[in-house]
């Protein structure tokens, strides 16, 4: 009898019927609500794992679930042994290593957190697979809304205050932003996000619980959104100091 | 004298998530600029727990020796002279492996790794405790099944006869059967050097003679032989003395001859004991 908990079990449930054979199961996952110093996490982290996903980033899929009246936001990401024990999720040579070999992958994270006001982005919102030889990136709980801290106020004052100035959205460290090197790739990212269709940011948006975000909340995310992403490529251009990898444009 | 302030965090190992009973396993500690870490290197959980993840403890002893010793990399992490190194690696242990958050102790050395062996011995094993492993190989495998409790596995016989395809009988200090495919038995035999070649020579002749017996009756099985390095007899030997040195050095070749598996270094025991492990989970699998 192994004593680490399970991370799938099969529930010993008639089967659901149909014709590919629907089962029950109870999956192992990690989750986070809403909590008084972070009263957007739920809703941040849906919508920014939504975006990322679509624009190709590896990323776990955010399940929400109300759980004792609260809405959760749940996903599994926990690689394990046969076992069951958790493994290392890549040391810092690993990670440098596999960026280095894949700088596009380095640009879209940092292209992407520029988009979702995430400045939440250092090693351990990494997780580096051995088996895949893969990095899915974790933790979007303080982009958008983002939460209360000593010089920042969240809210829709959050999504104006970043709009205004890109530096606001870094009172905390994000530790990547030397990582943009390359203008062609910026650009590949930038053309890639300003494609983001409009019906598919309203309905990541619309579709979240109607206890997660008032009207003028998801109006002002999704206005957000869409003009930033027209114009990432010129505020990375014009905040050059922060990105200090990359060189002026020509 | 001058007191010195550390911060020193330790690493614990949850062997069940449910009841959280971390055991002390290691120690890190910062100061004057340094970093050092110490990690009981044969460590086993308390109480009895036969599916233990050495391979994963491995692999978590890998990672802090790489991100404590490795070079630093100025993107991924902080500097490690600096305290956000460690609550770095604190955020960096997640599930079964986790650290305590930085702790405060307050010495009169300079010398860290003093403080490290002192909170080492304090907090997780004391040095009495500390055996050395054996350095020749067939000891080392044998300290490997005890630490790892495989000497008492059912599915490992020790001392038993295997009778032969052929109607022969041959006795054989282990095995076991290999059972995902295979059906391919695995036989172990030491060759140990217990100081006296003409002892050893004995157990050689012994261990030739069964793996012939085992090839001549086309068993599947793997031999496998855990062969000690026998000391160089001194110049004064008797001629006899120095002719059963060379028959042992030629007798490595005559195993290698018969597909006998030669394990001659106490590191190759250890991947055998894990190797052996692994077929027996997978069995119980």
């Amino acid at each position: 009898m192994k004593n680490i908990p399970p991370v799938i079990v099969e529930l010993a449930s008639d089967e659901l019927g149909g014709a590919s054979g629907a089962k029950l199961f109870t999956v192992l996952a990690v989750g986070k609500a809403n909590t008084p110093r972070y009263p957007y996490c739920v809703a941040n982290e849906k919508i920014a794992t939504d975006i990322g996903r679509v624009l190709g980033l590896r990323i776990p899929e955010a399940l929400l679930y109300r759980l004792r009246g609260e809405w959760h936001v749940f996903s599994c990401f926990v690689e394990r042994t046969e076992s069951g024990e958790g493994v290392p999720e890549g040391t810092a040579a690993e990670l440098n290593r596999y960026f280095l070999e894949r700088p596009n992958e380095l640009h879209g994270m940092i292209c992407f957190d520029l988009l979702v006001g995430n400045n939440d982005r250092k090693t351990d919102n990494l997780i580096f697979s051995q088996a895949d030889t893969a990095v899915t990136l974790i933790d979007h709980a303080n982009a958008l809304f983002y939460r209360k801290t000593e010089t920042a106020s969240p809210g829709i004052a959050r999504l104006e205050s970043i709009e205004d100035n890109l530096s606001a959205m870094f009172d905390k460290k994000h530790w990547f932003l030397a990582g943009l090197t390359s203008w062609d790739l910026v650009d590949n990212w930038c053309a890639r996000i300003s494609e983001l269709p409009s019906y598919y940011v309203e309905s990541v948006v619309e579709n979240l619980p109607s206890e997660l975000l008032t009207d003028a909340e998801r109006r002002a995310v999704i206005d957000f959104i869409e003009k930033r992403k027209k114009v990432l490529g010129e505020i990375i251009s014009e905040n050059l100091p922060l990105f200090p990898g990359l060189m002026k444009p020509d | 004298m001058k007191e010195v302030d550390y911060l020193y965090q330790i690493i614990r190992y949850v062997p069940d998530l449910e009841r959280m009973e971390p055991q002390n396993i290691g120690i890190i500690v910062q100061g004057g600029g340094q970093i050092v870490s110490k990690i009981w290197k044969y460590f086993r959980p308390l109480g009895d727990k036969p599916d233990f993840d050495y391979s994963n403890f491995r692999k978590w002893r890998d990672f802090f020796d790489q991100e404590i010793n490795g070079k630093q990399i100025s993107m991924f992490q902080p500097p490690k002279s600096n305290p956000e190194f460690l609550e770095y690696l604190q955020s960096r242990c997640k599930s079964n492996y986790i650290l305590t958050r930085p702790l405060c102790i307050v010495t009169q050395t300079r010398v860290i790794e003093e403080v490290c062996d002192y909170l080492y011995s304090r907090l997780v094993r004391s040095p009495d405790a500390d055996r050395e492993p054996a350095l020749q190989p067939v000891r080392r495998f044998r300290e490997q099944l005890q630490a790892r409790k495989l000497d008492k596995h059912p599915k490992l016989k020790k001392d038993e006869y295997l009778h032969l395809p052929n109607g022969d009988a041959e006795l054989f200090h282990w095995q076991y059967e290999k059972n995902h495919g295979s059906d391919q038995r695995v036989i172990i035999e030491p060759i140990q050097w217990m100081e006296k070649i003409r002892l050893t020579q004995i157990e050689l002749d012994h261990v030739i003679s069964a793996a012939k017996k085992v090839r001549r009756a086309n068993l599947n099985a793997l031999m496998v032989v855990l062969m000690d390095e026998v000391s160089a007899p001194t110049r004064n030997v008797k001629a006899s003395t120095l002719q059963l040195y060379e028959n042992y050095t030629h007798g490595k070749q005559a195993l290698k001859d018969l597909d006998a598996e030669i394990i001659s270094t106490a590191s190759e025991s250890e991947q055998l004991v894990e190797r052996i492990e692994n077929d027996l989970m997978e069995l119980r699998a």
